[in-house]
Protein backbone atom coordinates (compact mmCIF):
# COMPACT_ATOMS: atom_id res chain seq x y z
CA UNK A 1 0.00 0.00 0.00
CA UNK A 2 0.74 3.59 -0.56
CA UNK A 3 -0.03 6.16 1.06
CA UNK A 4 2.38 9.53 1.16
CA UNK A 5 1.21 13.37 1.36
CA UNK A 6 3.85 16.57 0.12
CA UNK A 7 2.79 19.68 0.65
CA UNK A 8 4.56 23.41 0.00
CA UNK A 9 1.76 26.39 1.47
CA UNK A 10 1.34 28.95 3.65
CA UNK A 11 -0.62 28.76 6.71
CA UNK A 12 -3.83 30.01 6.62
CA UNK A 13 -4.19 31.23 10.12
CA UNK A 14 -2.25 30.61 13.52
CA UNK A 15 -1.58 27.48 14.53
CA UNK A 16 -3.55 25.44 17.27
CA UNK A 17 -1.86 23.91 20.18
CA UNK A 18 -3.68 21.77 22.28
CA UNK A 19 -2.89 18.91 24.92
CA UNK A 20 -4.44 15.59 25.20
CA UNK A 21 -5.32 14.63 28.95
CA UNK A 22 -2.10 12.60 29.09
CA UNK A 23 -0.15 15.83 28.13
CA UNK A 24 0.46 14.94 24.40
CA UNK A 25 1.00 17.99 22.73
CA UNK A 26 -1.54 18.38 19.11
CA UNK A 27 -0.72 21.00 16.37
CA UNK A 28 -3.76 21.56 13.75
CA UNK A 29 -2.78 23.75 11.13
CA UNK A 30 -4.41 24.37 7.50
CA UNK A 31 -2.28 24.77 4.47
CA UNK A 32 -3.27 27.13 1.35
CA UNK A 33 -1.47 25.22 -1.51
CA UNK A 34 -1.82 26.80 -4.81
CA UNK A 35 -2.60 24.63 -7.98
CA UNK A 36 -0.43 24.41 -10.86
CA UNK A 37 -2.92 25.53 -12.96
CA UNK A 38 -5.35 28.57 -13.20
CA UNK A 39 -9.08 28.39 -13.94
CA UNK A 40 -11.01 29.22 -17.41
CA UNK A 41 -11.17 33.13 -16.20
CA UNK A 42 -7.20 32.72 -15.83
CA UNK A 43 -7.13 32.45 -12.05
CA UNK A 44 -5.31 30.25 -9.83
CA UNK A 45 -7.05 28.45 -7.17
CA UNK A 46 -5.67 27.22 -3.71
CA UNK A 47 -6.47 23.85 -1.86
CA UNK A 48 -6.46 24.20 2.06
CA UNK A 49 -5.40 21.11 3.32
CA UNK A 50 -6.08 20.43 7.30
CA UNK A 51 -2.70 19.10 8.70
CA UNK A 52 -2.05 17.66 12.34
CA UNK A 53 1.57 17.00 14.16
CA UNK A 54 2.17 15.97 17.41
CA UNK A 55 4.58 16.35 20.55
CA UNK A 56 7.49 18.14 19.42
CA UNK A 57 6.94 18.76 16.18
CA UNK A 58 3.55 20.47 17.07
CA UNK A 59 5.76 22.55 19.47
CA UNK A 60 7.63 23.84 17.24
CA UNK A 61 5.38 24.57 14.53
CA UNK A 62 3.30 26.80 17.38
CA UNK A 63 6.08 28.46 18.52
CA UNK A 64 7.64 29.58 14.74
CA UNK A 65 4.96 29.08 12.45
CA UNK A 66 2.20 31.59 12.19
CA UNK A 67 -0.75 32.95 9.53
CA UNK A 68 1.07 33.17 6.25
CA UNK A 69 4.00 31.13 7.13
CA UNK A 70 5.66 29.18 4.40
CA UNK A 71 5.57 25.17 5.15
CA UNK A 72 6.72 22.33 3.65
CA UNK A 73 4.56 18.98 5.16
CA UNK A 74 5.72 15.45 4.43
CA UNK A 75 3.25 12.66 5.98
CA UNK A 76 0.42 10.73 5.46
CA UNK A 77 -3.55 11.23 4.85
CA UNK A 78 -5.60 9.91 7.93
CA UNK A 79 -9.31 9.25 8.23
CA UNK A 80 -11.55 9.49 11.18
CA UNK A 81 -14.82 9.96 12.07
CA UNK A 82 -16.78 11.46 15.08
CA UNK A 83 -21.08 11.92 16.19
CA UNK A 84 -21.42 15.82 16.54
CA UNK A 85 -23.61 16.92 18.65
CA UNK A 86 -26.59 16.59 16.58
CA UNK A 87 -26.18 12.94 16.13
CA UNK A 88 -24.77 12.99 12.50
CA UNK A 89 -21.21 11.15 11.30
CA UNK A 90 -19.01 13.33 10.58
CA UNK A 91 -15.81 11.87 8.29
CA UNK A 92 -12.70 13.74 8.23
CA UNK A 93 -9.62 13.35 6.54
CA UNK A 94 -6.55 15.27 7.15
CA UNK A 95 -3.06 14.95 6.60
CA UNK A 96 -0.62 13.59 9.67
CA UNK A 97 2.23 15.82 9.09
CA UNK A 98 5.16 13.59 10.09
CA UNK A 99 7.67 16.50 9.07
CA UNK A 100 7.33 20.08 8.80
CA UNK A 101 9.98 22.09 7.32
CA UNK A 102 9.84 26.08 8.25
CA UNK A 103 10.70 27.33 4.86
CA UNK A 104 10.95 31.25 5.46
CA UNK A 105 13.54 32.34 8.39
CA UNK A 106 11.25 33.88 11.06
CA UNK A 107 11.03 37.40 10.48
CA UNK A 108 9.55 36.42 7.29
CA UNK A 109 12.71 36.94 4.81
CA UNK A 110 15.17 39.61 4.25
CA UNK A 111 17.50 39.90 7.72
CA UNK A 112 17.14 36.24 8.54
CA UNK A 113 18.88 36.41 11.88
CA UNK A 114 20.26 33.11 12.85
CA UNK A 115 21.15 30.48 11.07
CA UNK A 116 19.31 26.89 9.96
CA UNK A 117 19.06 25.06 13.01
CA UNK A 118 18.22 21.46 13.44
CA UNK A 119 15.66 20.68 16.14
CA UNK A 120 17.43 18.47 18.17
CA UNK A 121 15.04 16.14 19.56
CA UNK A 122 13.02 14.65 17.05
CA UNK A 123 11.32 18.26 15.75
CA UNK A 124 11.62 19.95 12.60
CA UNK A 125 13.76 22.58 11.46
CA UNK A 126 13.70 26.23 11.52
CA UNK A 127 15.19 28.80 11.40
CA UNK A 128 16.56 31.95 14.14
CA UNK A 129 14.46 30.76 16.96
CA UNK A 130 16.70 34.32 19.01
CA UNK A 131 14.54 36.83 20.22
CA UNK A 132 11.16 37.48 20.08
CA UNK A 133 9.40 40.74 18.45
CA UNK A 134 6.87 39.35 17.92
CA UNK A 135 4.29 42.52 17.40
CA UNK A 136 1.02 40.29 16.19
CA UNK A 137 -2.10 41.17 18.88
CA UNK A 138 -2.66 39.78 21.84
CA UNK A 139 -4.22 36.47 21.29
CA UNK A 140 -3.01 33.32 22.95
CA UNK A 141 -0.62 31.70 20.13
CA UNK A 142 1.46 34.75 20.14
CA UNK A 143 1.83 34.51 23.48
CA UNK A 144 2.86 30.96 23.08
CA UNK A 145 5.47 32.18 20.74
CA UNK A 146 5.98 34.66 23.36
CA UNK A 147 7.95 32.51 25.33
CA UNK A 148 8.65 29.30 23.59
CA UNK A 149 12.30 30.24 23.00
CA UNK A 150 13.18 28.43 26.08
CA UNK A 151 11.92 24.78 25.05
CA UNK A 152 15.46 23.42 24.73
CA UNK A 153 17.02 24.56 28.20
CA UNK A 154 16.11 24.28 31.36
CA UNK A 155 13.38 27.24 31.86
CA UNK A 156 14.01 26.77 35.80
CA UNK A 157 17.77 27.31 35.85
CA UNK A 158 18.44 29.82 38.38
CA UNK A 159 21.15 32.06 37.47
CA UNK A 160 22.27 32.34 41.27
CA UNK A 161 20.80 35.37 42.53
CA UNK A 162 18.38 35.88 44.94
CA UNK A 163 14.91 37.30 44.19
CA UNK A 164 14.40 39.99 46.21
CA UNK A 165 10.64 39.92 47.33
CA UNK A 166 9.56 40.84 50.52
CA UNK A 167 8.12 37.52 51.85
CA UNK A 168 5.47 38.53 54.50
CA UNK A 169 3.37 39.30 51.73
CA UNK A 170 3.42 36.19 49.42
CA UNK A 171 0.24 34.22 49.44
CA UNK A 172 2.11 31.08 48.94
CA UNK B 1 5.31 30.49 59.16
CA UNK B 2 1.98 32.41 58.27
CA UNK B 3 -0.94 30.92 57.62
CA UNK B 4 -1.88 30.71 54.23
CA UNK B 5 -5.13 28.66 54.50
CA UNK B 6 -8.17 28.45 56.36
CA UNK B 7 -7.94 26.61 59.54
CA UNK B 8 -9.67 23.20 58.85
CA UNK B 9 -7.16 22.94 55.68
CA UNK B 10 -3.86 24.65 57.89
CA UNK B 11 -4.47 22.31 60.66
CA UNK B 12 -4.40 19.52 58.17
CA UNK B 13 -1.48 21.00 56.32
CA UNK B 14 0.70 23.08 57.78
CA UNK B 15 3.64 20.50 58.14
CA UNK B 16 3.90 20.17 54.68
CA UNK B 17 4.34 24.02 53.96
CA UNK B 18 7.11 23.68 56.47
CA UNK B 19 8.84 20.66 54.66
CA UNK B 20 11.98 21.41 52.42
CA UNK B 21 10.31 20.40 48.88
CA UNK B 22 7.17 22.99 49.54
CA UNK B 23 10.47 25.45 50.47
CA UNK B 24 12.17 24.49 47.36
CA UNK B 25 9.00 25.30 45.49
CA UNK B 26 8.41 28.27 46.70
CA UNK B 27 11.40 30.02 45.80
CA UNK B 28 10.69 28.53 42.18
CA UNK B 29 8.00 30.62 42.19
CA UNK B 30 8.72 33.54 43.65
CA UNK B 31 11.27 33.37 40.93
CA UNK B 32 8.35 32.32 37.90
CA UNK B 33 6.08 35.25 39.53
CA UNK B 34 8.23 37.62 39.24
CA UNK B 35 10.26 36.66 35.72
CA UNK B 36 7.30 35.20 33.30
CA UNK B 37 3.50 35.75 33.77
CA UNK B 38 2.19 32.84 35.64
CA UNK B 39 -1.53 31.74 36.11
CA UNK B 40 -3.60 31.52 37.79
CA UNK B 41 -2.87 35.29 40.19
CA UNK B 42 -0.56 34.35 43.33
CA UNK B 43 -3.71 34.65 45.37
CA UNK B 44 -5.87 32.65 43.69
CA UNK B 45 -3.55 29.39 43.87
CA UNK B 46 -5.17 27.65 46.86
CA UNK B 47 -8.76 28.83 45.64
CA UNK B 48 -10.07 25.11 45.91
CA UNK B 49 -9.36 25.46 49.57
CA UNK B 50 -10.56 28.77 50.17
CA UNK B 51 -14.05 27.78 48.55
CA UNK B 52 -14.28 24.37 50.34
CA UNK B 53 -13.03 23.73 53.64
CA UNK B 54 -12.01 20.91 54.51
CA UNK B 55 -15.10 19.35 56.98
CA UNK B 56 -17.32 20.50 53.94
CA UNK B 57 -15.39 18.45 51.15
CA UNK B 58 -18.43 16.04 49.81
CA UNK B 59 -16.78 15.79 46.30
CA UNK B 60 -13.93 15.63 44.66
CA UNK B 61 -13.20 16.90 40.91
CA UNK B 62 -9.36 16.31 40.26
CA UNK B 63 -8.14 18.14 37.77
CA UNK B 64 -4.51 18.54 36.03
CA UNK B 65 -3.47 21.89 35.84
CA UNK B 66 -4.53 25.67 35.68
CA UNK B 67 -5.35 26.73 32.26
CA UNK B 68 -2.65 28.28 30.70
CA UNK B 69 -4.67 31.58 28.84
CA UNK B 70 -4.85 35.08 30.06
CA UNK B 71 -7.56 35.48 32.06
CA UNK B 72 -8.39 31.62 32.66
CA UNK B 73 -7.47 30.00 35.26
CA UNK B 74 -9.18 31.14 38.90
CA UNK B 75 -7.47 28.64 41.54
CA UNK B 76 -10.73 25.78 40.93
CA UNK B 77 -10.09 22.80 38.55
CA UNK B 78 -12.08 22.96 35.05
CA UNK B 79 -13.59 26.60 36.16
CA UNK B 80 -12.80 29.26 34.10
CA UNK B 81 -13.46 33.32 35.18
CA UNK B 82 -16.77 34.85 34.27
CA UNK B 83 -16.55 36.65 30.90
CA UNK B 84 -13.75 33.85 29.20
CA UNK B 85 -14.91 31.71 26.84
CA UNK B 86 -15.65 28.11 28.13
CA UNK B 87 -13.12 25.98 27.60
CA UNK B 88 -13.40 22.21 25.48
CA UNK B 89 -13.68 19.97 28.12
CA UNK B 90 -15.75 22.37 29.88
CA UNK B 91 -18.16 22.60 27.54
CA UNK B 92 -18.56 19.07 27.56
CA UNK B 93 -19.43 18.86 31.33
CA UNK B 94 -21.83 21.22 30.75
CA UNK B 95 -23.22 18.87 27.97
CA UNK B 96 -23.05 16.13 30.08
CA UNK B 97 -24.31 17.78 33.24
CA UNK B 98 -27.35 18.94 30.62
CA UNK B 99 -27.89 15.08 29.49
CA UNK B 100 -27.68 13.92 33.02
CA UNK B 101 -29.87 16.04 35.22
CA UNK B 102 -31.27 19.08 32.83
CA UNK B 103 -29.82 22.02 33.84
CA UNK B 104 -29.32 24.46 31.10
CA UNK B 105 -25.72 25.54 30.24
CA UNK B 106 -24.69 28.53 31.56
CA UNK B 107 -24.24 31.64 29.70
CA UNK B 108 -20.21 31.40 31.98
CA UNK B 109 -17.93 28.69 33.07
CA UNK B 110 -17.54 29.23 36.45
CA UNK B 111 -17.50 26.46 38.39
CA UNK B 112 -17.66 28.80 41.94
CA UNK B 113 -21.44 27.54 42.89
CA UNK B 114 -20.24 23.97 43.61
CA UNK B 115 -17.16 24.77 44.99
CA UNK B 116 -19.07 26.47 47.46
CA UNK B 117 -21.11 23.54 48.04
CA UNK B 118 -18.57 21.38 48.97
CA UNK B 119 -17.25 20.29 45.45
CA UNK B 120 -13.29 20.43 46.05
CA UNK B 121 -11.96 21.13 42.39
CA UNK B 122 -8.35 20.42 42.92
CA UNK B 123 -5.86 20.38 40.13
CA UNK B 124 -2.88 18.43 40.94
CA UNK B 125 -0.74 21.24 39.89
CA UNK B 126 -1.24 24.61 40.91
CA UNK B 127 0.57 26.96 38.93
CA UNK B 128 1.31 27.40 35.16
CA UNK B 129 3.01 29.65 33.05
CA UNK B 130 1.25 31.17 30.73
CA UNK B 131 0.99 29.30 27.58
CA UNK B 132 2.74 26.30 28.22
CA UNK B 133 0.73 23.59 29.82
CA UNK B 134 2.51 21.01 32.38
CA UNK B 135 5.21 23.86 32.63
CA UNK B 136 4.89 23.09 37.07
CA UNK B 137 4.64 19.80 36.37
CA UNK B 138 7.06 18.03 38.49
CA UNK B 139 8.04 20.87 40.80
CA UNK B 140 6.57 19.83 43.94
CA UNK B 141 3.12 20.42 43.60
CA UNK B 142 1.89 16.98 42.96
CA UNK B 143 3.29 16.09 46.97
CA UNK B 144 1.19 18.80 48.45
CA UNK B 145 -1.75 17.78 46.04
CA UNK B 146 -1.52 13.88 47.34
CA UNK B 147 -1.43 15.66 50.71
CA UNK B 148 -4.71 16.91 50.24
CA UNK B 149 -6.12 13.78 48.57
CA UNK B 150 -4.40 11.84 51.87
CA UNK B 151 -6.06 13.68 54.14
CA UNK B 152 -9.47 13.38 52.92
CA UNK B 153 -9.51 9.35 52.43
CA UNK B 154 -8.36 9.72 55.89
CA UNK B 155 -11.79 11.69 56.63
CA UNK B 156 -14.30 8.96 58.42
CA UNK B 157 -16.82 10.71 56.70
CA UNK B 158 -16.93 9.48 53.09
CA UNK B 159 -16.04 11.72 50.57
CA UNK B 160 -17.05 11.15 46.55
CA UNK B 161 -13.90 11.30 44.34
CA UNK B 162 -14.63 11.97 40.75
CA UNK B 163 -11.88 10.60 38.44
CA UNK B 164 -11.51 11.59 34.54
CA UNK B 165 -9.36 10.61 32.83
CA UNK B 166 -6.50 8.53 33.51
CA UNK B 167 -3.91 10.87 35.37
CA UNK B 168 -6.60 11.93 38.04
CA UNK B 169 -7.25 7.77 37.89
CA UNK B 170 -3.64 7.00 38.93
CA UNK B 171 -4.70 8.72 42.37
CA UNK B 172 -7.15 5.64 43.11
CA UNK B 173 -4.21 4.62 45.48
CA UNK B 174 -4.39 7.03 47.61
CA UNK B 175 -7.74 6.88 48.24
CA UNK B 176 -9.19 3.91 51.15
CA UNK B 177 -12.38 2.41 48.74
CA UNK B 178 -13.32 0.61 51.76
CA UNK B 179 -14.74 4.36 53.10
CA UNK B 180 -14.99 6.57 49.93
CA UNK B 181 -16.97 6.16 47.00
CA UNK B 182 -15.38 6.66 43.12
CA UNK B 183 -16.79 7.54 40.14
CA UNK B 184 -14.45 7.06 37.35
CA UNK B 185 -14.71 7.58 33.33
CA UNK B 186 -12.95 9.18 30.42
CA UNK B 187 -11.54 12.64 30.48
CA UNK B 188 -14.34 15.52 29.10
CA UNK B 189 -11.59 16.50 26.89
CA UNK B 190 -13.12 16.46 23.19
CA UNK B 191 -10.27 13.89 22.52
CA UNK B 192 -11.92 11.15 24.89
CA UNK B 193 -15.15 12.61 25.56
CA UNK B 194 -17.15 9.92 23.28
CA UNK B 195 -15.19 7.09 24.50
CA UNK B 196 -16.99 6.98 27.94
CA UNK B 197 -17.45 10.34 29.51
CA UNK B 198 -20.99 11.14 27.47
CA UNK B 199 -23.17 9.23 29.44
CA UNK B 200 -21.27 8.07 32.36
CA UNK B 201 -23.91 10.65 34.36
CA UNK B 202 -21.76 11.22 37.18
CA UNK B 203 -23.34 14.11 38.94
CA UNK B 204 -26.57 12.28 39.20
CA UNK B 205 -24.06 9.36 41.10
CA UNK B 206 -22.71 11.50 43.22
CA UNK B 207 -26.06 12.90 44.66
CA UNK B 208 -27.32 9.55 44.70
CA UNK B 209 -23.76 9.14 47.40
CA UNK B 210 -25.18 11.92 48.95
CA UNK B 211 -28.40 11.09 49.39
CA UNK B 212 -27.70 7.47 50.61
CA UNK B 213 -25.52 8.59 53.09
CA UNK B 214 -27.90 10.97 54.18
CA UNK B 215 -26.54 14.39 52.90
CA UNK B 216 -27.68 17.04 51.31
CA UNK B 217 -26.89 16.58 47.10
CA UNK B 218 -25.40 19.36 45.68
CA UNK B 219 -27.04 21.80 43.05
CA UNK B 220 -25.23 21.41 40.34
CA UNK B 221 -27.57 23.23 38.06
CA UNK B 222 -25.17 26.78 37.28
CA UNK B 223 -27.11 29.99 37.26
CA UNK B 224 -26.46 32.23 34.56
CA UNK B 225 -24.66 35.87 34.99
Amino acid sequence: MLNRVVLVGRLTKDPELRYTPNGAAVATFTLAVNRTFTNQSGEREADFINCVTWRRQAENVANFLKKGSLAGVDGRLQTRNYENQQGQRVFVTEVQAESVQFLEPKNGGGSGSGGYNEGNSGGGQYFGGGQNDNPFGGNQNNQRRNQGNSFNDDPFANDGKPIDISDDDLPF
Amino acid sequence: MKQLLQDSWWNQLKEEFEKPYYQELREMLKREYAEQTIYPDSRDIFNALHYTSYDDVKVVILGQDPYHGPGQAQGLSFSVKPGVKQPPSLKNIFLELQQDIGCSIPNHGSLVSWAKQGVLLLNTVLTVRRGQANSHKGKGWERLTDRIIDVLSERERPVIFILWGRHAQMKKERIDTSKHFIIESTHPSPFSARNGFFGSRPFSRANAYLEKMGEAPIDWCIKDL
